[in-house]
């Protein structure tokens, strides 16, 4: 295996687990997270050099696989997939009051728009500043700022889609 | 809505336990190094060939420059070619069948899955069923546009010939030679960046591409390719499922398998109907099942746990994308011993859940009870 296979696939395998969690957050669906850690991944080999020679190749990859999920790309590589891999998120079934919190939770997320859902990812999941997501969004700080708060907002509605009417009862109390 | 409360959500979410991973890195490897190729080619053109042919000439195997200091290709010759007959032209293969074998592997590679459709097939193998280290393609008769002699015309005369080969519903393939490679069972064949082409039997072409490093690449690449056999006496593909009573029109499109210690075990039917290749058939996935086999439960409604025949399946509607058709799908974890999984879309009839129910025999994990008929 020539130094560049080595150093990548030595990369990838460090960081394996945390690609796919990142994946997981932006989809929330492991069987797509996969395939997205696999389009990203390929992506990253053929992009390598440049990736190798960025200030923080993690950075480089985190962009990477966020625009993989922004475009929607869904690699031929799924098409092969067999059923051994069809695993659901851990939980499944158990029917207890943690997991349908978790399913709650999940299902708010899938709510919020792919755009806000990945700035909210980046912010609160990944722990970037404004500055750093809108490097990986490829867009401008204000923009992170405006997405973070439609987010937050769409995320608040999915989780609680009927809230008390605060206003009204403002103005009943007087 | 704050941001302490979101990452508190965050900081649950990624308590989940992680399922087992079906990334492949080995594959990334693989075609990762094909776009590469691709655009290096398309990119620089007459450099990049440069660079493969100091690369591959430095190994001995490149039998002739396409772009070399005289400006001509030298005459075909190769390392040891072995002549052997080729196999009849087919326009069509058997997708019950695989048509070619590898007969040469490195060390420790050994094939681990398959797809055999009617225009293409592919082998993949590797040291574990997990990690694809070398591929095989190929395609049936008139699916490409070029001829070997064409492309070692166009090379001697420093063109850029570029072979496109399709292959119905899939996206096909595509090749750029760059120079000629030592001869494969007799035949011309071509270096398209690490991938080995030839012209395996009239109008019909092959590609190997496998393993790492420039030389060691180029080396076995050939040996691999040289180890290549079409129309072998395979063995047989068996199905642990067999579906009876569907449309008379429908046929098996393409099946992917696997190959453990017994016979390779077809784990993935596609159907299709002939001459109808727009129209998306359903899938059929049988697995054996295992501890980790289970069904993804789509939140918001789109899934309902349900029995059927017995069986505890998910059923699952996706809706098209932009008004497109909808997805149907069953799925059982655990099915007398098999992970099943049933796929159909739009307004085709019957649907997965009708599939699942009427028309699905499950035939067990034990080997002995499988069928190589999966269209009784």
């Amino acid at each position: 295996m020539s130094s560049r296979d080595d150093e990548y696939t030595e990369y990838i395998s460090a960081r394996m687990m945390s690609l796919r969690r990142t994946a997981f957050m932006l989809c929330q669906d492991w069987h797509r997270a996969d395939d997205l850690v696999q389009a990203a991944i390929t992506r990253l080999y053929v992009h390598w050099g440049r990736a190798r020679a960025a200030d923080h190749i993690d950075a480089y990859a985190r962009t990477v696989l966020v625009r993989e999920f922004l475009g929607e790309r869904r690699s031929a590589w799924a098409r092969r997939v067999s059923l051994d891999a069809q695993v659901p998120p851990a939980g499944t079934g158990t029917g207890t009051a943690d997991h349908d919190a978790l399913l709650d939770l999940r299902a708010a997320l899938t709510a919020v728009p792919p755009r806000q859902r990945a700035t909210l990812v980046l912010r609160f999941y990944c722990d970037l500043n404004v500055e750093q997501t809108a490097q990986v969004l490829g867009c401008s700080p204000g923009t992170v700022k405006s997405q973070t708060v439609k987010g937050l907002a769409a995320l608040r509605r999915a989780l609680d889609p009927d809230p008390e009417p605060t206003g009204e009862r403002k103005h009943s109390h007087g | 809505m704050d941001e302490p409360r979101a990452r508190a959500i965050f900081g649950l979410l990624s308590d989940a336990e992680a399922p087992p991973s079906r990334v492949d890195v080995g594959l990334a490897r693989i075609t990762g190094r094909r776009r590469l190729r691709r655009r290096r080619a398309v990119l620089s053109g007459t450099p990049a060939v440069a660079v493969a042919v100091v690369a591959l000439s430095a190994s001995g195997l490149i039998a002739v420059l396409p772009h070399g200091p005289h400006g001509r290709p030298g005459p075909h010759q190769g390392g040891h070619p072995v002549t052997v007959t080729p196999p009849p032209a087919t326009r069509s293969f058997d997708p019950l069948v695989p048509y070619a074998e590898f007969r040469w592997l490195p060390k420790g590679v050994s094939l681990i899955a398959g797809t055999t459709g009617r225009l293409s097939q592919h082998l993949a193998a590797g040291p574990n069923a997990h990690r694809a280290m070398w591929s095989l393609d190929i395609t049936a008769e008139g699916r490409c546009n070029l001829s070997s002699d064409q492309i070692l015309r166009q090379l001697r005369h420093g063109g850029h010939p570029v072979l496109r080969c399709s292959t119905g519903r899939s996206a096909g393939f595509q090749f750029t030679p760059t120079g000629q490679a030592p001869s494969v069972h007799g035949h011309l064949a071509f270096w398209a960046g690490h991938e080995l082409i030839w012209e395996y039997t009239r109008d019909s072409w092959a590609a190997v591409v496998g393993g790492s490093g420039p030389h060691l690449d180029a080396a076995r690449t050939v040996k691999v390719a040289g180890g290549v056999i079409f129309r072998a006496p395979q063995p047989t593909l068996m199905f642990p499922i067999q579906l009876t009573g569907l449309p008379a029109s429908w046929r098996v499109g393409s099946v992917h398998y696997v190959v453990g210690a017994g016979a390779p075990r077809g784990n993935q039917l596609d159907l299709a109907v002939p001459g109808e290749q727009g129209i998306p058939l359903p899938t059929v996935t049988a697995a054996l099942a295992g501890r980790g086999s289970s069904c993804y439960f789509y939140p918001g409604g789109q899934s309902q746990h349900r029995i059927i025949n017995g069986i505890p399946v998910v059923v699952t509607r996706l809706s098209g994308p932009r008004g497109g058709q909808d997805t149907f799908q069953v799925c059982a974890a655990h099915a007398h011993g098999l992970s099943l999984f049933v796929s159909t879309y739009g307004n085709e009839s019957p649907r997965a859940v009708s599939i699942f129910r009427d028309h699905l025999r499950i035939l067990g994990p034990d080997p002995s009870r499988w069928t190589a008929n999966p269209l009784g």
